[in-house]
């Protein structure tokens, strides 16, 4: 059945505005992730209010095309010239830059798209096969194991949010908290709305997604002075060098090893394609073959985060998908247009079989997504990186209209506009501490889903605030909660342990 | 760290506090008639207040005295990844003017039009941004008005604001030109 759904998605796929949008999305998402200071979250949301008019299908293929093309193109800048386009790319610069000094660019662009290649097709596979079981499994889900779903995705945010965990905790709240402005459904009370009428029906999704990633961005490098390395050669001609099977075959625990974590991680509300990609190439750090030697132009080095982050994006798709709970920043803009076109994910998404080509639609065009991104890698990325000689000035100016002429375009409403300065300049002030953007985002975008679930358990079980652990799903999610927030207080202590000064003499050797 | 290095670092916690005990407040008052043996809609709210209260006070004490200050310092490693990632702030007024123009550009919009508002914003955002080729600059801000206007309103069909007399017939001269009815 899978098969045949599959294929009817690909056949949606193929048509002609369909597959547009497609390339458009990966010409974007190339775009976006070799410039520094824009980012694939970045243009997701410049790409939202293109989708406004569209049908739901191909609108959901562009975000898609642009996330997955976003963990992939920021490896040219990183490799060549030592730029890296997104976070996700640091990992990957040591070895990639460091080979392609040794005289072998090619090669290291090479195993880059490869590794994408691998990533980004044997995740998508894997969550083919389980996103139909897995939304059975949800559909048995009851209040308490939706409320505690909710609470192991927020609280895995926070426990993956950044080095303070209480930061983490008040940016959860903040976003918690303006996930209730507005009158609620339950009372018709009018909650946090000051009298305010443009608070009465809450605060529009896009614009907390428009204001904190967008606008509060371009604010920060604004006061960063729009600095950007240029690279005195970007004219220069590389080309792509496949790697020969038999070293592919060399490095295949590496490739394996890297996938499997890439897809287990991605699942992981929180663990965006940036900690995938560190953590797979801290894993092969700690357990390579070849480990002592990273850093100094390894493929490993290459291949282990450049798979960990792109399989990482069909890891996010799983929980949007199949429980409506996005998982990062791109995955939330995705959840932002489904719901803009009256859409809720979920898995009755898996029951309807209308929505099921919508579905499959989505999860075919994932694999033309990572092989059109690979063509296009290998054809057309020279074309692309001249991006990077767009000064950092206008690319602002054009970034901060779209951001505002895009939330104007969902109500025709300037209060939209407002709205996104406000939180603009919250996020700025959220970077300028170190308070964790993510954390704000997820808690809007899950709180009133986490809200209403937890009221209804205490509805049903007359107040018992046991409810949450008397269920067995509830109970292993709660627990699995309790260890991610265990996690940051852990890392904390061997942090500090680490750091205890070695004895001056007399030390074991 | 310096006693007053450690009240700044506290100050963000502070104003959360206040912030956090201001919105508990109002929770408290809000109307609604309750229902017995039912949770009310203060319940999420507050329960969410008290744990943001509660980090503020941790983050409040660790950053004035200096807990976990250790854990926070950074190896080498990480500070290369920062240093890639995240320059220093060097020209925090520009953030400010950058705010105060989009704020003048949000006042301006119903009154000059989206065509004359967006002309200015723009060179005033490319000035902010380093850009100081001054005529380039007019030339660069009329392409970008003109651009959003043609992507918005024939492509996304949106309807941008107008301005009103004796501006709006700049709008609907470039509106005519632009074939938008």
């Amino acid at each position: 059945m899978t098969f045949v759904d599959l294929g009817h998605g690909l056949a949606h796929v193929f048509q002609p505005f369909d597959l547009l949008m497609l390339v458009t999305g990966l010409l974007v998402g190339m775009a976006v992730s070799i410039m520094p200071g824009l980012g694939l979250v970045m243009g997701v949301i410049l790409a939202l209010p293109f989708t406004y008019r569209m049908p739901i299908e191909p609108s959901i293929i562009l975000l898609t095309a642009i996330y997955f093309s976003g963990t992939y193109a920021g490896c040219f800048t990183a490799i060549l010239y030592r730029i890296p386009g997104e976070p996700m790319d640091v990992p990957m610069l040591w070895d990639g830059h460091a080979m392609a000094k040794r005289g072998a660019p090619a090669k290291a662009l090479g195993w880059a798209l490869v590794a994408a290649l691998i990533g980004g097709l044997v995740s998508s596979a894997v969550m083919v096969a389980i996103a139909g079981p897995l939304s059975s499994v949800a559909l048995s889900f009851d209040s308490p194991d939706y409320f505690a779903a909710v609470f192991f995705g927020l609280t895995t945010v926070v426990a993956l949010a950044g080095r303070s965990l209480p930061n983490a905790i008040i940016s959860l709240c903040v976003g918690l908290l303006v996930a209730t402005v507005g009158i609620d459904s339950t009372y018709g009370t009018d909650r946090f709305t000051f009298g305010v009428p443009i608070l009465e029906d809450g605060i529009q999704l896009v614009a907390i997604l428009v204001g904190t990633y967008g606008l509060s961005e371009v604010l920060t490098r604004i006061g960063q002075g729009l600095r950007v390395s240029q690279p005195n050669d970007a004219d220069r001609s590389v080309a792509t060098e496949f790697p020969t099977l038999s070293e592919l075959i060399a490095i295949r625990i590496t490739i394996i090893r890297s996938t499997i974590l890439g897809t287990l991680i991605g699942i992981v509300p929180g663990a965006g394609a940036t900690i995938t990609s560190f953590i797979s190439y801290g894993i092969e750090k700690q357990y390579g073959r070849r480990r002592h030697l990273l850093g100094t132009g390894l493929p490993e080095g290459i291949v282990a985060p450049q798979i960990g982050a792109t399989a990482s994006v069909a890891g996010h798709m799983i929980p949007l998908l199949t429980l409506g709970l996005p998982g990062s920043g791109a995955t939330a803009v995705i959840l932002a247009a489904f719901l803009l076109h009256g859409v809720q994910p979920g898995p009755m998404l898996f029951q309807d079989p209308k929505s099921t080509l919508l579905v499959y639609t989505i999860l075919s065009s994932m694999f033309v997504s990572v092989i059109g991104m690979c063509l296009l890698g290998f054809f057309w990325i020279r074309v692309v990186v001249k991006v990077l000689k767009i000064p950092q000035g206008i690319l602002s100016a054009i970034v901060v209209m779209f951001c505002l002429v895009g939330a104007y375009a969902n109500r025709n409403d300037l209060a939209d506009v407002w709205m996104i300065v406000f939180f603009g300049i919250l996020g700025y002030l959220f970077e300028k501490f170190a308070f964790p953007i993510a954390p704000l985002v997820l808690g809007a975008i899950l709180g009133p889903i986490g809200e209403d679930s937890f009221v209804r358990s205490m509805i049903a079980s007359g107040n018992d605030w046991l409810v949450f652990f008397k269920d067995p799903i509830s109970a292993a999610l709660m627990g699995a909660s309790a260890l991610a927030l265990g996690y940051p207080l852990l890392r904390e202590v061997l942090s500090r342990r680490q750091r205890q000064p070695l004895p001056a003499s007399g030390g074991p050797r | 760290m310096r006693p007053l290095a450690r009240i700044r670092a506290g100050l963000p916690y502070l104003v959360v506090l206040g912030v956090g005990a201001f919105l508990f407040d109002t929770a408290d008052h809000f109307n609604f008639g309750a229902i017995p043996g039912r949770i009310g809609p203060d319940a999420w709210p507050k329960l969410v207040l008290v744990l943001m209260l509660l980090a503020a006070f941790w983050g409040f004490v660790a950053s004035t005295f200096g807990i976990g200050k250790a854990a926070a310092e950074q190896s080498s490693d990480s500070a290369e990844i920062e240093a890639l990632l995240r320059p220093p702030e060097l020209y925090p007024h520009r953030v400010w003017l950058a705010v105060l123009a989009t704020f003048g550009y949000l006042l301006l919009l119903p009154v000059a039009g989206f065509f004359l508002a967006t002309i200015i914003y723009t060179l005033a955002l490319l000035y902010l941004g380093h850009y100081r080729r001054l005529l380039l600059g007019v030339a660069l801000s009329v392409v970008v008005a003109f651009g959003f206007m043609f992507l918005f309103m024939r492509v996304v069909y949106v309807s941008l604001p107008g301005g009103i007399a004796p501006f709006d017939h700049v709008s609907f001269a470039v509106m005519a030109f632009l074939g938008v009815h």
